[in-house]
């Protein structure tokens, strides 16, 4: 069985992803391959057998160099699975699959191999089960973004070459423009603030804005927030938005629908506060206020200072 | 010009009681009583693609795949002002083969090719399956090129400015060639409500009726089906004043030394 990668490096570290994915697979580590289009300074230890490095693509097109280096691996190496660790993968993964006739599977939530059979777990019905599906085919995937913690024992000395293919892809157009973002405030905070439709409406959620700002906490927002304009986008936080893993999540008048519930389960405290008692959110929280969120900030508020 | 956009009928999982999420032996789960409502990506696509529509001539319809029941959607969406609507019947059910779904819209929409397609609307994804992998399949095997993550469409003379989400920010593309767009959530793109006279005028519209090819694919199948339980683990600060409850927080925040 042939299990290759397709992350990233900066100065000899793995991404966040790319960590991800080699943890996932530390049990098969000997059947891996990392493939990379970073630049590589020997000596470097992963918990992979081998890395391979495409140095010499180069251009601003990063999906299609990416397809590049994928269509190129698998025609010379035919991978019975490839895992692609790039936040392109969604993009990338379902075009490649029917170049090169594989199965694609996006945002799973694990990879068993017994044997010569291969199972994929991922989420289903919105997030509210898992299935669990046999692969008989060549297996291209991702996994679902999570903020992994865990750290990898490396392997001896990785070996290393280099690939020989080059090339020069650029976009078609110049004259696109990125608007950057920045989200690492919501991403690595370490108390987040989410307010779901409950809060009601704009003028409440810039109060919680103020309070949060007072106290250093992050705001997200649920889907139903965003779609009224309440928070930007950026702010999302769910199966389809971000993922989040502080240390406190303060979930305010949010119901606890399964796909938001998806993207605070890895908070190591979650604390809801809804006037329903019987809100779902209850049965995912640690602790539970059944209450107008209203009344509880502003005893809060009045309380933190004195912390 | 005419734009297309693919729209799916799902279920209201948020109105399925916690009780009621069990699987049978045949791998399914009885949710049958739940509304069915269009797939919430598939919303904001069709909003984005009616407001592209609202000030011009530009052709638009709407193309779904399933059973009579679906009609229903195609009626809705009728009455918001598409222009068309088309049912793509089959009674197989495709929820976990993204690949077989894009083959059957393929099946239609390369048939349509020549009536100046520009843009392709598809949801990012849809439950059951969650898979959110036809937009771009579809793409590939129209041979059109595919953004994904698209938050706005905004019209440029002779072309569209497409913005979508990236690594860390948004990106804003312009395209004048015809390109398949698959759409997630953004602020104020909630879906239009029609007028009681538009609904009762598409109730009298006629939906054509697509027979696609027929298509199989074994080269996976779904083993095991397991729902994620809750951690029903709450601990309940109740029966105490606002300021009492508070207090208790504010311990609860210092013992865990997370402040």
């Amino acid at each position: 069985m042939r299990i290759a990668v397709f992350g990233n490096l900066m100065n000899n570290e793995v991404s966040d992803l790319t960590n991800q994915a080699l943890c996932a697979l530390k049990a098969y580590a000997k059947a891996v391959t990392l493939i990379v289009s970073d630049p590589v300074e020997e000596p470097i230890m992963l918990p992979c057998n081998e890395l391979y490095c495409y140095s010499k693509l180069t251009g601003n097109d990063d999906n299609l160099i990416v397809r590049k280096m994928v269509e190129d691996y698998i025609l010379m190496y035919k991978p019975d699975i490839v895992v692609i660790a790039m936040s392109c993968a969604d993009q990338v993964i379902p075009k490649i699959a029917l170049k090169c006739h594989y199965v694609s599977f996006l945002a799973c939530n694990s990879l068993l191999l017994d044997g010569p059979t291969v199972q994929v777990a991922k989420n289903v019905y919105g997030g509210n089960a898992s299935a669990h599906y046999q692969v008989e085919s060549p297996l291209i995937m991702s996994f679902k973004p999570l903020k992994f913690k865990e750290n990898f024992l490396s392997m001896k000395d990785t070996k290393i070459q280099i690939s020989s293919l080059r090339g020069v892809y650029n976009k078609d157009r110049d004259d696109t423009e990125i608007e950057i973002i920045n989200q690492d405030d919501l991403l690595s905070a370490n108390f987040v603030i989410v307010c779901g439709m409950g809060v009601n409406n704009q003028e409440e959620i810039n109060k919680i804005i103020a309070f949060s700002r007072k106290i250093g906490a992050a705001v997200g927002g649920t889907k139903k927030v965003i779609d009224h304009g309440w928070l930007p986008i950026h702010h999302l936080i769910g199966q389809t938005g971000h993922t989040i893993s502080p240390k406190i999540c303060l979930v305010l008048g949010a119901s606890g629908a399964t796909p938001f519930m998806n993207g605070i389960l890895d908070s190591e405290i979650i604390v809801a506060i809804n006037s329903d008692k019987n809100a779902r959110i209850f049965d995912y929280a640690d602790y539970g206020i059944v209450d107008d969120f209203k009344t509880v900030i502003i005893e809060l508020e009045r309380k933190w200072s004195g912390l | 010009m005419t734009m297309i956009s693919c729209i799916k009928q799902v279920y209201d999982l948020d109105i399925v009681l916690k009780d009621d999420w069990l699987v049978s032996k045949d791998m399914t789960i009885d949710i049958d009583y739940a509304n069915r409502v269009m797939n919430t990506f598939d919303e904001a696509s069709l909003e984005l693609m009616l407001r592209l529509c609202d000030y011009d001539e530009t052709v638009s319809q709407v193309v779904t795949i399933g059973e009579k029941s679906s009609e229903t959607m195609l009626r809705k969406a009728l009455a918001l002002g598409v222009t068309s609507a088309v049912r793509i019947e089959t009674e197989k059910v495709y929820d976990y083969n993204p690949l077989l779904v894009a083959h059957l819209l393929k099946d239609y929409i390369s048939g349509q090719m020549t009536k100046n397609i520009q843009i392709i609307f598809c949801g990012q994804e849809a439950d059951i399956g969650n898979h959110g992998q036809t937009g771009q399949l579809l793409a590939e095997l129209l041979g059109l090129p595919c953004i994904s993550r698209v938050t706005d469409i905004k019209r440029f003379e002779n072309a569209f400015r497409i913005s979508h989400l990236v690594d860390g920010g948004i990106e804003h593309i312009m395209v004048d060639k015809p390109v398949l767009v698959t759409v997630t959530q953004s602020e104020n793109k909630l879906l239009r409500m029609a007028t009681l006279k538009a609904s009762l005028e598409a109730k009298k519209k006629t939906i054509k009726i697509f027979t696609p090819n027929d298509y199989k694919d074994t080269s996976y199948s779904l083993k095991k089906l397991k729902i994620n339980a809750p951690k029903n683990h709450c601990e309940f600060l109740e029966n105490i004043d606002h300021q009492t409850k508070v207090d208790h927080l504010i311990k609860i925040l210092k013992e865990k030394r997370k402040v």
